[in-house]
């Protein structure tokens, strides 16, 4: 009988076990093998200097993104719009415009909410979208980290795409830089979208939500609904 | 049991991605992202260049996922090899960087020229399954591997009982070796 993964963890680790398990690993070919390659992994993670991992700019994901033809391809089903080239996106002036107006008409009611538990998804930060014409607060949107993950979870009112579709989007407080989060199906009204941890330091802090064209532009419409800034 | 929290929600991960599901791609990127671009970072020297091979991977895994076979091994092995071909290309200069595109996913030689180090793509895999074994694991390894403490002082520091750390060291080894294993077409099933 091998002693479990555990056991051999420990053997591997140079923790003191008991002479039977010692005897059995020391004289089983199998039990060798991996309390070596345990010890192998052992060796590279504290390896000198550590490697540092470096995550990509977020702009590689735009990138990815439009080159996907993004939300609309999904919808319309067409792979051809996979073929289209990469282009930087640029922040339509609209924006510019309403963060010179005074940013961000939809409510700055972000509050850092006291995290919870930390096995199930604790909500990191939080703010009400509320619509650009009225300020009238139609939904919300909460940044939840669940173990490594964080998740942007969107909920709204019901919302009137037209005949296109709804979009949600972080925009960067310097006003120059967005990306798009996903898509609300039709008749949705309630989304988890999985974001990369480092959005909210680089400043991607405005959620957005917009209405969108089948109109093979990856860019924003222009046509948002509802907006709320997350605190810093 | 972390590694598997993210991928409870009814369909695996793995699934979903070769269904096409574009939310699936999402949560690939952010798990696999970093390592792809360090890999990249280290065999081109350059953010630019790095930047613009992750976009590759991504692109080249997303577009042929249908022929990504889970039995033959894991997406994040799957990801390494595509970043090592994309690599290869980009030192080779003999494809400009968009056939990459096209022609990753056939098998070809590699080229050994700008390869990073069989040694370095472990650690960064290590390095990357480490920051992914969730809380608090990944602190109690750091504690233990990088902070040089002893069991009983990250006991202590976290105000965890000893038991529970020393648990927490071994069951996050044993998921270090078995993403290891899974990037180097190693499964052994355990």
């Amino acid at each position: 009988m091998h002693p479990d993964d555990d056991l051999l963890a420990a053997v591997a680790l140079g923790e003191t076990i008991d002479d039977d398990t010692h005897q059995h690993v020391w004289g089983c070919i199998e039990c060798r093998r991996e309390v070596g390659e345990l010890r192998d992994v052992l060796a590279i993670v504290t390896q000198r200097p550590p490697v540092s991992l470096t995550k990509p700019n977020p702009d590689v994901w735009d990138q990815i993104e439009a080159q996907l033809g993004r939300a609309g391809d999904e919808l319309i089903s067409s792979d051809r719009r996979d073929d289209r080239r990469a282009r930087p996106r640029r922040i339509m002036p609209w924006v510019a415009g309403a963060a010179a107006a005074g940013l961000v008409v939809g409510g700055v009611s972000g509050a850092i909410i006291v995290r919870g538990d930390e096995a199930t998804s604790a909500v990191v930060a939080t703010t009400a979208l509320k619509t650009l014409d009225t300020d009238r607060a139609d939904g919300t949107a909460n940044v939840e980290r669940r173990g490594s993950r964080l998740d942007l979870a969107v909920r709204t009112g019901p919302l009137d795409a037209g005949s296109g579709y709804i979009e949600v989007w972080l925009i960067n407080s310097d006003q120059k830089r967005m990306v798009s989060v996903g898509v609300l199906p039709p008749g949705t009204s309630e989304k988890r979208f999985p974001i990369a941890a480092d959005l909210l330091t680089q400043g991607y802090l405005i959620v957005d939500v917009s209405r969108e064209a089948f109109d093979d532009k990856p860019q924003h419409s222009g046509d948002s609904l509802l907006r709320g800034t997350l605190p810093a | 049991m972390t590694g598997d929290d993210i991928e409870s929600p009814a369909t695996p991960l793995i699934e979903r991605f070769r269904e096409g599901d574009r939310d699936a791609l999402a949560e690939v990127y952010q798990r696999w992202s970093a390592l792809v671009y360090s890999i990249a970072l280290r065999s081109v020297g350059n953010r630019s260049d790095a930047e613009d091979l992750t976009q590759l991977v991504f692109m080249s895994a997303w577009r042929s996922r249908h022929t990504f076979r889970p039995e033959s091994g894991s997406l994040a092995g799957w990801l390494v090899g595509i970043t090592r071909h994309s690599c290869a290309d980009h030192h080779a200069g003999r494809a400009r960087l968009h056939a990459v595109l096209n022609s990753v996913a056939q098998e070809r030689v590699l080229e050994t020229h700008g390869q990073v180090e069989d040694t370095v793509v472990d650690q960064l895999v290590v390095a990357n399954g480490l920051a992914e074994l969730g809380e608090p694991r990944t602190s109690i390894l750091q504690l233990a591997f990088f902070g040089e403490m002893t069991h009983e002082e990250i006991s202590r520091r976290l105000d965890l009982p000893l038991g529970t750390v020393k648990s927490h060291i071994r069951r996050g080894l044993i998921e270090l070796r078995n993403r290891l294993k899974e990037v180097n077409g190693d499964a052994s099933g355990r």
